[in-house]
């Protein structure tokens, strides 16, 4: 060998990347070479020192919630899929759309929570009520179940015209919170995904139920008012001097 | 080799590269996660092996509780593999989640055939790499945020100093410098498998690999 070796040399000998003659000629040159030398003993210091690092590092928070709400909703989307004969690609976005909301996490409105609880509250109680739940498009009987509120904002009625413009509109919002996030203290981190954990559970029941009673008005109005009711909170979340 | 305290042979360059893929929980110190959600005895907690196993078993046949504690098990690593890759907490946290969804989805096709936290692990990296979206944010937040992402990655871990040098010197590498880096000299793949994740040669893989090296010794000896 001439002169000293490269630095990619070097470091494929310290990878053990070299053939046998390549490894016998670099240990040639180190045992008279100093400045290689040290340039080896200064690379295996890094070395030592990455392989010390630790392999597990814990999270600050807790991730599960988010975990098995994005679980949650991919399984009520499969099974709102297997119900109507759709096919069932939409689940995993679903779950991806699901887990990016709640990462996302950004109501900064503690009433958001009174709202979320009462739609879910909603839900169950017309979920364990089949005889309620089983009514008919056509009744329009105002007693028999539990009605949401109704959905007076005509842009949000325009807005909740398809899933896709719902779809569209949510993430858009919520990106906007996402920009503002910074300005959060955790608490109200950690409420705000207690609280987006709800409306999810309660947007994907209540898909689901309509989905194996299509025909239901109250499942279906209860859909849309629990989706009026995440954009107007997110609305309102994004809104300045919130 | 001459005698100089060092033995330039053996065993880091080596055995450090070369088998730290097996490297699991069970080589770490074992902290569940769980935050007191659910009240998990430690004792009971699985230490790898046939306890994981059946966890993985119980998961797969859609056992939920059996899934919790898997990930109360694996957090740490496919956190650890996140934050690293990306550079970003936030952003690793939102890894994390998606890495465990994807699992939970994942497990029906899983068949055993290679260690379930090496697959997870896997999942973790690809996961960050195909997080194309938040590529330029992220290399965006690298330069301000590697403080805090530095607390959270070394303050628990207990030894300050180099490591936390050390750590933040890695979040602030050029991105393409950074996995390769992170993915060789901590995760242990190799270069080859590396360049198939990346979708470049290997040769580039080593280019990146030795550039990365270069920039941590350098930030490391300007600042000591």
């Amino acid at each position: 060998m001439t002169g000293h070796p490269t630095a990619d040399r070097l470091q494929d000998y310290l990878d053990d990347l070299l053939c046998r003659e390549e490894r016998a000629e670099l240990e040639t040159h180190l045992a008279t070479c100093d400045v290689c030398t040290a340039e080896i003993v200064r690379e295996r210091e890094l070395q030592r020192a990455l392989a010390a690092l630790p392999r597990a590092i814990e999270p600050e928070r807790d991730l599960l919630p988010g975990i098995n709400a994005a679980i949650d909703a991919a399984v009520a989307a499969v099974g709102a899929a297997a119900q109507t004969g759709a096919a069932p690609v939409n689940a995993n976005a679903a779950a991806g759309r699901a887990a990016n909301r709640l990462s996302v996490r950004r109501y900064p409105l503690a009433a958001a929570a009174l709202a979320l609880i009462a739609i879910t509250a909603v839900v169950a109680t017309l979920l364990a009520r089949p005889d309620a739940a089983s009514r008919p498009l056509a009744d329009t009987d105002p007693t028999a179940a539990p009605r949401p509120g109704a959905v007076t904002d005509a842009v949000v009625r325009e807005v909740l015209a398809t899933e896709a413009s719902y779809a569209a509109a949510s993430d858009e919002l919520e990106a906007m919170l996402a920009a503002g996030r910074t300005t959060l203290d955790p608490a109200t981190v950690a409420l705000v995904e207690r609280n987006l954990r709800v409306v999810e559970r309660a947007l994907a029941e209540a898909g689901a139920a309509l989905a194996q009673d299509p025909n239901n008005a109250s499942l279906a109005e209860l859909l849309q008012h629990a989706r009026a009711q995440k954009l107007e909170l997110l609305r309102r979340a994004t809104r300045p001097g919130t | 080799v001459r005698s100089n305290g060092w033995n330039l042979r053996a065993p880091l360059g080596q055995s450090h590269v070369r088998t730290r893929q097996n490297f699991d929980v069970k080589a770490g110190p074992f902290k569940p996660t769980n935050f007191g959600r659910h009240p998990i005895d430690v004792h009971q907690l699985p230490q790898l092996g046939p306890e994981l196993d059946m966890l993985v078993e119980r998961a797969r046949a859609g056992d939920r509780a059996a899934f919790d504690r898997l990930y109360a098990c694996c957090v740490g690593r496919v956190y650890a593999i996140c934050l690293r890759l990306s550079g970003d907490r936030a952003e690793a946290e939102r890894l994390t989640q998606d890495t465990f969804v994807r699992a939970w989805r994942g497990l029906a096709g899983f068949r055993g055939e290679s260690r379930f936290t090496s697959w997870l692990h896997r999942l973790a990296v690809n996961e960050v790499l195909q997080d194309r979206r938040s590529t330029a944010r992220r290399e965006a937040r690298v330069r301000l945020a590697p403080e805090g992402m530095l607390e959270s990655a070394a303050g628990r871990a207990g030894s300050p100093g180099l490591r936390i040098d050390l750590e933040r010197a890695i979040a602030l590498l050029p991105p393409g410098a950074r996995q390769v880096l992170v993915l060789f000299d901590i995760e242990g793949y190799s270069q080859d498998e590396i360049g198939r994740m990346l979708g470049i040669a290997t040769g580039t893989v080593k280019a990146q690999l030795h550039r990365a090296r270069r920039l941590l010794r350098d930030r490391l000896e300007a600042g000591s």
